[in-house]
């Protein structure tokens, strides 16, 4: 169970309450002027070995400012501040600076209020014994810079006195009263008296006194608002309470007098053990808050504190490198088995392959040339035999077309294969590379047919209708790609010049161009 | 403030530390397991692969054999891969035109050239050769150039293509001596025809994939 130590030093006592489960409870009193005391304090923080400490101060020698700073901010704050600070107290870590307010007028300043111990002989014994046993303090606390939460379940002004008291241990007729001065929830100033209740003084005409001297003084300052009361908030213990009530109260001050059972009540306050007093209270609060800054930051203190912050880190770097080491190599070990596993199914399957692959080659006894030389001399041959012209399929495709023009005497044939590429060289029409390409024939055959028309009569229209209706059935005929007319009986091209004699007795001529696909050889 | 005391952090150190080294440890020696693993799963794959290749292989050879294998023979036959035989091309003109009598029959041969391996994507290893062979005759009959052409088509002497031939009417009255006759031819033909013959070269054979 998680339990916080809460070491609370007043101007002669130190007490140890420990807390847990919002319960606090009293350890132990130690009197810090007397080694014996100081020696079993000693004893107690070697073999119980505190994790969670807090130190809680409720000293006298406190001192307090309310100090104007240029509005600026960052880094330049910081040092303005901490220069500030070096001016008042040259303890170093024992100072607090809080803003307060900023001025609605002129330069607008920031307004700080700052505390410090101007002598720490009552503290540096305690932080040295903390430090020489390498305990660590999560903070360094004081009980005034706490009132404003104290008081906060009480209704109160914006600015008001908090008086508390508290009985001192070696006296029953001693009395602490703490005077604090809050604006805005936060600490203006604080001061601690101490009472002696005698049969000769009057403890309420003292204390009266020092809140008057304490109005005096913030009247002095122009703190207290001009012809108001202050407010008072007397949080006292029942007899002394009682005591006071009984005297009118201080000029210009109202007093109102908190219950401390219903203070504690809502503060949710318990134990069995201690009395509730403000002291008591504020380290409960502390307690039950759990981390805050620290209001002071010895420099003995932080080192162990920097150690214990190195020690954590380790910690759980420790943690989380082991964890990431253990998850990265369960997922690495997974998965090596999950691969392991596959690599002996897949090895069963190579076994199989390989009988496959050895019986194949038992089965394939085969001594003659490569294959893929055969098929090579082959696809070399048919390339070559491609490009023959043989006559048959010419003599075919001529005698099939001719049969029915017995006017038309076929005097010569001229047949020529082409290769494609040489035919597009030869400037050979697209449209026939293009149809000879997609039929996947690369050679045309080229037929020149030179004819005769042995019974001429002089009709020459005649004549080149039974020419041009034999290149109609070569053009239908099987795998010709282009038929053309190329010398007819009388050129009746319009861009030539035509001249004849009748007399001419002459049997004129025809020539016929006709392009075949070489795939009908 | 700013120092540190080893004194002080030494135990975490030495649990980090050891921590450290465990974890290291630990990570290194599981990421080694599976690249083990991972580089058998590698040597495995390769194997199916290459066995399942060679099975490709062989079969694919298979299929290349019932292919071309006749067709290989037939181009033995032929001659397409021996020399050329221009004997054999000249006693079977000689044959031809005692048969088919034709005594005018006039040809040429050239010399033997060697053919640019682009020209028909000749394979590595292989060299194309072709003679070209002119010739021009009177004839009886149109058939009579087939009957000439199929004749030095069947001699087992390489591949013949025929690239040009011209076949034209032509009048032409001859005596035959050895018979006693006159013979009136009505054609001429003039043809270019090639004998495409393969030879070894000197580059390494053809890429053979079975070891068969």
């Amino acid at each position: 169970m998680k339990a916080d130590t809460l070491l609370c030093l007043s101007d002669n006592y130190l007490t140890v309450y420990r807390y847990a489960s919002s319960l606090i409870a009293l350890v132990d009193v130690y009197d810090l002027n007397e080694p014996e005391s100081m020696g079993r304090f000693d004893l107690w923080l070697k073999t119980d070995q505190p994790r969670t400490t807090a130190v809680l101060l409720d000293v006298s020698c406190e001192d307090y400012y309310e100090e104007p700073l240029p509005h600026v901010r960052g880094r330049d704050r910081s040092l303005l501040v901490s220069r500030k600070i070096t001016n008042f107290f040259s303890s170093q870590g024992y100072a607090y600076a809080e803003l307060s307010t900023r001025l609605r007028t002129g330069r607008r300043d920031d307004i700080y209020y700052i505390s410090g111990v101007a002598d720490t002989g009552t503290i540096d014994p305690l932080i040295d014994r903390l430090a020489d046993n390498n305990t660590v303090v999560r903070g360094v606390y004081t009980v005034p810079q706490l009132a404003a939460e104290l008081i906060q379940p009480v209704e109160h002004g914006a600015k008001l006195l908090l008086v508390t008291c508290e009985q001192d241990n070696s006296s029953s007729n001693r009395y602490s009263f703490r005077q604090s001065f809050i604006v805005n929830e936060k600490l203006y100033f604080s001061r601690k008296t101490t009472v002696t209740s005698s049969p000769g003084s009057d403890m309420a005409e003292v204390v009266r006194k020092e809140i008057e001297r304490t109005w005096q003084y913030l009247n002095n300052r122009r703190v207290l608002d001009k012809d108001s009361r202050m407010q008072v908030l007397m949080l006292l213990p029942a007899p002394v309470s009682k005591c006071l009530s009984e005297e009118p109260d201080a000029s210009h001050c109202d007093y109102l007098y908190v219950d401390a059972t219903q203070l504690t009540e809502c503060h949710g306050y318990s134990s069995n053990t201690v009395e509730p007093n403000s002291s008591v209270l504020a380290a409960f609060i502390l307690a039950k808050t759990g981390a805050r800054k620290s209001h002071y930051k010895p420099q003995r203190l932080g080192v162990i504190q920097k150690h214990q912050q190195i020690k954590q880190l380790l910690s759980l770097a420790s943690v989380l490198v082991l964890t990431l080491a253990v998850v990265f190599s369960v997922i690495n070990i997974m998965a090596g088995l999950d691969i392991k596993d596959a690599n002996e199914r897949s090895a069963q399957h190579v076994h199989l392959i390989n009988s496959e692959l050895k019986v194949e080659h038992d089965n394939f006894k085969y001594n003659g040339p490569a294959p893929q030389k055969m098929q090579d001399m082959v696809v070399l041959s048919e390339r070559i035999a491609g490009q023959s012209a043989l006559p048959e399929p010419i003599f075919s495709l001529i005698s099939g077309s001719f049969s029915g023009f017995n006017d038309l005497s076929l005097a010569g044939i001229e047949w020529r294969s082409i290769v494609v590429n040489e035919n597009k060289n030869s400037g050979a029409g697209r449209a026939e590379v293009n149809q000879l390409a997609s039929q996947g024939a690369d050679t045309m055959l080229v037929v020149s047919l030179f004819g005769e028309l042995p019974g001429f009569t002089g009709d020459f229209r005649h004549a080149i209708e039974r020419i041009e209706l034999l290149v109609t059935r070569l053009r239908s005929a099987e795998n010709v790609i282009k038929v053309e007319a190329t010398r007819l009986p009388l050129d009746i091209d319009p861009s030539l010049n035509i001249s004849r004699v009748l007399s001419d007795q002459s049997t004129p001529g025809f020539s016929i161009d006709v392009t075949l696909m070489q795939a009908i050889m | 403030m700013g120092y540190i005391q080893f004194s002080l952090i030494k135990k975490p150190v030495l649990v980090f530390s050891a921590l450290l080294l465990l974890s290291v440890s630990l990570f290194s020696g599981s990421f080694y397991y599976k690249q083990v693993q991972l580089d058998k799963e590698r040597a495995i794959k390769s194997q199916v692969r290459s066995a399942r290749a060679n099975i490709a292989n062989i079969a694919e050879d298979k299929e290349l054999i019932n292919t071309y294998q006749s067709m290989y023979s037939g181009l033995i036959d032929r001659g397409f891969l021996s020399e050329e035989s221009r004997l054999s091309w000249v006693e079977q003109l000689e044959l031809t035109a005692a048969r088919l009598e034709l005594p005018d029959l006039h040809y040429q041969i050239d010399s033997q050239s060697e053919l640019n391996q682009e020209l028909y994507s000749t394979p590595g290893g292989v060299t194309l050769f072709k003679s070209q062979l002119t010739f021009q005759t009177s004839l009886l009959h149109e058939g009579d150039l087939l009957e000439l052409i199929a004749d030095l088509q069947a001699l087992p002497s390489g591949l013949l293509v025929v690239e040009h031939c011209e076949l034209s009417r032509r009048n032409k009255t001859v005596n035959n001596s050895e018979k006693g006759n006159k013979l009136n031819f009505k054609f001429h033909t003039l043809c270019d025809v090639s004998w495409y013959t393969t030879g070894e070269s000197a580059a390494p054979d053809l890429p053979s994939r079975s070891k068969a």
